[in-house]
């Protein structure tokens, strides 16, 4: 199961309001499909999603520290090797354009959802106004995408009436319950309402208030109709 | 027996809110001490506090309390009545009478079941932009006093201020940091309490007290007690 997809299609330029607003060169979106593989949403340019690509492969370089520490990760500059640390992402960019690398984490509470990555063609730190301004453009894009997550095969009948936010803390009430009970991250527990809801064509309301209610269950003994229908 | 004047007790809960920013508390806990001073010193039954998110659609943030019944309501005024109203024309909005509302039929049938017959809106406003609104409930037809909607409207200012002085903040870039630090948390203390009610097999609402009780006991931020419960390093 994997976020991405869904989320993507027909999707606005992500990457503009990061270009528009920040002195970089290019960016790249990506997104952790919980316990699949990673996925490159949005790229500036062919370096951009390289960059991505290469940390990916790799399994070492700023985007999982940025990951693991949920925290910015600034390479004023990339081009150095710092006490050996991360040698193959090194010589991977070795002579690219990315002489400053700039990887901000996007979280929404305890959901990662993935990491928007920055290079520039001149090193150089990014000014605590740029941090700022880079983080709240994150903080919006993690909204964004956590609105889409949310919003796949959940139908909301009526706009007004339907107090789709307080459905939504619903949602994030189950995903810690999910999270309870299976051992997954937050963001893996909320892929596994989204399966669920979508393997039973529920929307992701109706699946989270049977978690609630104690009607599903997520746990890895209680196979049906939890664990089973995962899978 | 202490009593004390209306003069003090506004001073002290102005210093409440100051000192939520001296200790290692966040925005989160800085909002919950405002509704609940507004509760305490305002002639109302119930407060709650909404902030917009990065779409500009409202997200209740604080309540006075987490009963999913009073939550409800805040949320569907979220979508039609006063706190919305309130947020878009960054004034206040008071519905003295919510039995003859006319407007947000939704709102009034929600907010009568839940006995509130009164409802004071005022902004949350930081450099002539409209962040947020906070409701105030009561539970008698009729306007707030000219003192209370003054108190109220200065508390929420002192709030607001307070959100944003962490650093001098010149750049809307960073009201937006703080903004969605207060929207996560409320993620987070969500995801906290889905994982207390599933390992201590509490509802909704004790679960949330026991996250609270146990920040507060532990002069800990809402927040760091929410991401410890969610990490699982702490059980409650």
């Amino acid at each position: 199961m994997d976020i991405a997809p869904g989320v993507v299609a027909g999707e606005e330029d992500l990457c503009a309001p990061y270009l528009s607003n920040l002195p970089i060169t290019g960016v790249a979106v990506s997104l952790f499909g919980g316990t699949v593989a990673a996925t490159l949403v949005a790229a500036s340019d062919d370096l951009a999603a390289r960059l991505d690509e290469l940390q990916f492969n790799l399994g070492e370089g700023p985007r999982w520290q940025a990951l693991k520490t949920r925290a910015p990760v600034l390479l004023s500059d990339a081009q150095a090797t710092v006490d050996g640390e991360w040698p193959m992402f090194h010589r991977a960019i070795d002579g690219t354009a990315a002489a400053a690398m700039f990887v901000f984490p996007l979280t929404v509470g305890a959901l990662d959802l993935g990491v928007v990555e920055l290079y520039r063609a001149v090193p150089g730190d990014l000014s605590r106004a740029d941090q700022s301004t880079a983080a709240a453009l994150a903080g919006q894009t993690s909204w964004l995408l956590l609105r889409k997550i949310l919003s796949v095969n959940s139908p909301d009948t009526d706009p007004v009436l339907e107090p789709a936010l307080m459905s939504r803390r619903e949602i994030h009430q189950a995903t810690g319950m999910v999270l309870a009970q299976s051992g997954a991250s937050a963001a893996e527990s909320l892929l596994l309402l989204r399966a669920y809801a979508f393997a039973h064509d529920l929307t992701l309301q109706a699946t989270a208030a049977a978690v609630l209610e104690g009607r599903l269950s997520f746990g890895p003994k209680d196979g049906e109709p939890g664990g089973h229908a995962l899978q | 027996m202490v009593t004390s004047t209306r003069a003090e007790r506004v001073s002290v809960a102005f210093v409440k809110l100051t000192d939520t920013l001296v200790a290692d508390y966040d925005v989160l806990d800085l909002l919950h001490t405002l509704v609940e001073q507004s509760v305490e010193l305002l002639d109302v039954a119930a407060a709650g506090l909404l902030l917009a998110d990065p779409s500009g659609e409202l997200q209740v943030v604080a309540s006075t309390s987490e009963e999913s019944r009073l939550v409800e309501v805040l949320q569907l005024q979220a979508g039609a009545g006063p706190c919305v109203e309130c947020y878009l024309t960054g004034r206040t909005v008071a519905v003295e009478d919510i039995e003859a509302l006319t407007a947000w039929p939704g709102f009034r049938g929600a907010a009568l079941s839940q006995g509130f017959r009164s409802v004071h809106a005022v902004p949350m406003r930081v450099q002539g932009r409209t962040i947020g609104a906070m409701g105030l409930f009561g539970a008698t037809a009729g306007p707030l006093t000219a003192e209370d909607a003054a108190i109220g409207q200065a508390l929420a200012d002192v709030a607001t201020i307070s959100l944003m002085q962490e650093r001098t903040i010149r750049e809307a870039a960073l009201v937006n940091e703080q903004l969605q630090r207060a929207l996560n948390t409320r993620v987070l203390i969500e995801q906290a309490k889905g994982v207390i009610a599933h390992t201590a097999g509490v509802d909704m609402d004790e679960a949330f007290n026991r996250l609270r009780n146990h920040a507060r006991s532990n002069s800990q931020s809402l927040q760091v007690t929410a991401a410890s419960i969610v990490d699982r390093r702490l059980t409650l």
